[in-house]
């Protein structure tokens, strides 16, 4: 799902044009930041885990070959970014909660097109939708872990449930969730006929 | 969509942060070989992005200037990046020292020079530690000044040999490198194995620090280690010295094969293993 005008900026930062890049980071930097934030546990490695995930983005850049979205990799660079900081991981928890007290102001987007800035509001909006459809008590697990940023074992506690629950609960969220990515054009899917066969690891 | 039934149960934590730091690594590696396990986590990613207020993200301020800022204190320009391997060893065109220094490549990573400084700082200011949490709270700031502290600091650190050696190893991991996809070149993995063909020191140290992972193997694991040369062996075992990427290859041919395992992670690079006879 890439707009014309995102399809021109990477280009052109594969080229070398950080202007362009930076661009794609004021496009992409909240979003990064929350997919780091909901899988760090603290602020300031996930903040650290977004600034690294856009630092190999732009080293990575010139080897992309778009055979997965733009936004997939990226975020595939967060995800990374964040097992490679927890792995680093010492911080004292002191750190984290100075961190809480930071200002944080929202920054502009870089500016998308009428029509681009309502695509990301449609994919948005069937989300939402999914999720208001979603039987309540995968809905309820969802929120408390991607809004809320609850743990699994506070997410137990808060809906006496157990461990086990809440993980299947999740899981079954989010392929309910799947689809709906599907009908709007953002399922990453491996070729069907290859892998459904496949046996896959082992 | 057929999930492989080995990792299916650790792909939620893996999104959520709920896996050690060392299962974590375990489940990425997976990804880049399982395309299914690999679409249901981009999916969930995909959700995540996209979720209701994921928008209204509250973002430390100046973000991405202070992203922009660590892009051009590069010192490689960007053409000559790209004609090179991957992993640019940045830390050796500022440095012209031996190759043996493969974890102050690492250190140029700059994420792990705000690691280092925060680690750094109680070490070598008398055991000042709220330091650390200012430094902290910093980072977004500073980083561009912490990368030349760093890098200064770790320079000093290097003959050390500090208590904290481990955490300097850890730093300097392989890993710390900013990972490439798996649709991007092989350059990682190339470069992955020459940091660790290259890290004698850093071996060293782990070893001193102390904390080093263990994989502990039955008798009948034995052909499956028929590869390596033990470095040390007696009546009752045999003790080998593998690398994390072997490791992680040889716990999943021993999953296969159905032999059962012992792994006490440390995260270390390198990972003990102790066959018994």
């Amino acid at each position: 799902m890439m707009d014309r005008q995102e399809q021109n900026w990477i280009a052109a930062a594969q080229t070398g044009d950080q202007d362009a890049f930076e661009q794609l980071v004021r496009l992409y930097e909240k979003r990064v930041y929350a997919l780091t934030s909901r899988m760090c546990r603290n602020p300031a490695d996930a903040e650290e885990a977004a600034q690294e995930a856009f630092l190999a983005a732009w080293q990575g850049l010139p080897f992309f070959r778009g055979d997965a979205s733009f936004s997939t990799w990226l975020y595939r660079l967060a995800s990374n970014a964040c097992v490679d900081v927890l792995r680093r991981e010492v911080r004292h928890q002191a750190a984290a909660s100075l961190d809480d007290e930071d200002a944080a102001i929202d920054l502009p987007d870089g500016s998308l097109s009428p029509h681009d800035e309502a695509e990301r509001a449609e994919l948005r909006q069937h989300i939402e939708n999914g999720l208001a459809a979603l039987p309540p008590d995968y809905r309820q697990v969802l929120i408390l872990r991607e809004l809320h940023q609850r743990s699994y074992d506070e997410i137990a506690d808060i809906l006496s449930l157990d461990l086990g629950t809440v993980k299947s609960r999740i899981n079954r969220g989010r392929k309910r969730l799947r689809k709906i990515l599907l009908e709007s054009g953002n399922f990453s899917v491996p070729p069907a006929s290859k892998e459904s066969e496949k046996e896959g690891c082992k | 969509m057929k999930y492989c039934e080995n990792f299916a149960a650790l792909l939620d934590p893996f999104v959520d942060g709920e896996l050690s730091p060392g299962e974590m690594a375990r489940v990425q590696a997976h990804l880049d070989e399982c395309p299914a396990c690999r679409a249901y986590v981009d999916d969930a990613l995909a959700i995540r992005a996209a979720f209701p207020d994921a928008e209204d993200t509250e973002l430390p301020d100046g973000f991405a200037e202070s992203v922009m800022a660590r892009i051009q204190a590069e010192a490689v320009p960007r053409a000559e990046a790209a004609s090179q391997t991957e992993a640019v060893p940045r830390a050796e065109t500022a440095h012209k020292k031996k190759p043996s220094r493969p974890w102050l490549k690492a250190l140029a990573s700059l994420a792990a020079c705000c690691a280092i400084v925060l680690l750094v700082g109680p070490l070598f200011s008398g055991g000042a530690k709220t330091e650390a949490p200012a430094a902290a709270a910093d980072t977004a700031a500073s980083t561009e000044r912490a990368m030349v502290s760093s890098e200064e600091a770790a320079e000093e650190a290097a003959p050390a040999e500090a208590p904290a050696a481990e955490t300097y190893y850890t730093a300097g991991t392989a890993e710390a490198e900013p990972q490439a996809p798996a649709a991007a070149a092989a350059g990682p993995e190339e470069d992955q194995a020459s940091f660790k063909a290259n890290s004698p020191d850093v071996q060293m140290q782990a070893a001193d620090g102390g904390s080093i992972s263990t994989l502990t193997l039955p008798p009948e694991a034995a052909s499956l280690l028929a590869d390596f040369a033990p470095v040390e062996e007696t009546d009752t075992e045999a003790r080998y010295e593998l690398t994390r990427q072997d490791c992680d290859v040889l716990t999943e041919s021993l999953t296969q094969a159905d032999i059962a395992f012992t792994l006490d992670d440390a995260d270390s690079d390198t990972v003990l293993v102790i066959l018994e006879k």
